[in-house]
């Protein structure tokens, strides 16, 4: 290889080295922004998506009748509305504890979007359209579970349980 | 020929790092975890009776008294409970009660007939909102002591002294003259402003003395003792105090 070869070799490598230090270098620096309006920056669009749980009083007091509560899956933050179509799922689990039974119905939907599909205690596949409010409300009853031998067992009188929701939101696009 | 092919795969590495650059930057998504978790108790509840649980108690009546109450320590049910006292002789359930206690109604007082001289399981079990169950164990004996009174007078006083023997009767009825007044601050006596008066069994209890003061008044002109016993199981009994 003369030495022509050579120095053109190096210069397209560096050339290229060039380019891919800039292109990983503008992703790490890159920023989320949450949506203000007129703002002269530029941004990536908003994401929101958020649940709101309707206990208000703690804790959860379970007695011959069911308790229940409302979960309410939503795209926006006050006037922020999420730029992007998002997806969603949250599931509910207990310690067991407590000889509970739990169900998940549907309580409200607004007919934007998809409704999310209620498996036993898990809910996905909710699909909530971007730039337009959309609100989805579940509603969780807990009650005990008159099945299981003893449920009314008075050691269980004494007992806690802890009922966890764990919520999933994502960018669809 | 060499140089042009490692000029190739060089050139092909590049590329295929520029692409996984752009593309990793494309599929990036947001994601919003949220995890929240509530504190589940069931209602309080509180049940118990008046005898300590799985004990054995031994009786010199034919009745065994069963309070059961839905609070334990200032601490109250907050659901009405619903039970069942059940009275064994052996394996043989000789008697069955029922009741429900409210949040209004805390307590209640069954009273069990029984006989003498036998033993007997007092079973009592609650149906909702728990099931809960307690045993008490009771010996009933027979016993032939029976209860008197004595009569002193102290001088500006009568003074009564009633001894409850095995029997508990279900009252004592005291008849005594207008010349004396029973004495108001005692509980067995309070609100007594006749001639009679009258003392429920739920203020005595067997093998014990009671005493009672009847102040004389003005119009007590003599004095006179009089000492009996009681005798009649089964029926009230009566004292009467006479000039």
């Amino acid at each position: 290889m003369n030495k022509r070869k050579i120095f053109n070799l190096s210069v397209v490598t560096l050339l290229f080295l060039v380019l891919i230090t800039s292109m990983l270098t503008s992703g790490m620096l890159a920023k989320y922004i949450s949506g203000k309006e007129n703002d002269e920056n530029a941004r990536v669009a908003t994401f929101c998506v958020d649940m709101k749980n309707s206990t208000t009083s703690l804790p959860l007091v379970i007695s011959s009748s069911p308790v229940s509560f409302d979960v309410a899956i939503v795209n926006y933050t006050g006037s922020n509305v999420s730029e992007v179509t998002s997806k969603y799922e949250f599931e509910v689990t207990t310690l067991g504890n407590l000889p509970l039974k739990i169900t998940i119905v549907e309580k409200s939907y607004d007919g934007k979007g998809t409704m999310a599909t209620i498996n036993d205690l898990l809910v996905s596949n909710g699909i909530m359209p971007a730039t337009e409010k959309v609100e989805h409300i579940f509603t969780i009853i807990v009650e005990w579970d008159t099945t299981i031998d003893n449920y009314d067992d008075v050691k269980y009188s004494e007992e806690i349980d802890l009922l966890k929701v764990s919520f999933t939101g994502t960018q669809v696009d | 020929m060499k140089n042009k092919k490692h000029t190739f795969i060089f050139g092909f590495i590049i590329l295929f790092l520029i692409s996984m650059t752009m593309i990793s930057g494309i599929f990036a998504k947001y994601i919003t975890n949220i995890n929240t978790s509530n504190v589940i108790k069931p209602n309080s509840f509180y049940f118990n009776t008046n005898y300590e649980a799985d004990g054995t108690y031994e009786l010199y009546s034919d009745e065994i008294t069963i309070t059961v109450s839905n609070s334990y320590l200032g601490n109250t049910t907050e659901e009405d409970i619903n039970y069942s006292v059940f009275v064994k002789e052996g394996e043989n359930i000789i008697a069955t009660v029922s009741g429900i206690l409210t949040q209004s109604n805390g307590f209640k007082e069954h009273v069990l007939q029984v006989e003498y001289n036998k033993e007997y399981k007092v079973v009592i079990q609650t149906t909702t909102p728990f099931k809960k169950t307690i045993e008490h164990n009771f010996i009933t004996y027979y016993s032939s002591v029976d209860g008197y009174y004595t009569l002193t007078d102290m001088g500006g006083w009568i003074e009564l002294d009633l001894y409850i023997g095995s029997y508990v009767p279900n009252s004592i009825i005291i008849n005594y003259i207008s010349a004396l007044s029973a004495d108001n601050t005692n509980p067995l006596t309070t609100g007594w402003y006749g001639t009679q008066g009258t003392i429920s069994k739920s203020l005595i209890t067997n093998n014990a003395h009671y005493k009672i003061v009847f102040f004389k008044n003005d119009s007590y002109s003599y004095e006179k003792v009089t000492n009996g016993s009681f005798t009649a199981s089964g029926l009230d009994y009566s004292v009467t105090i006479t000039k």
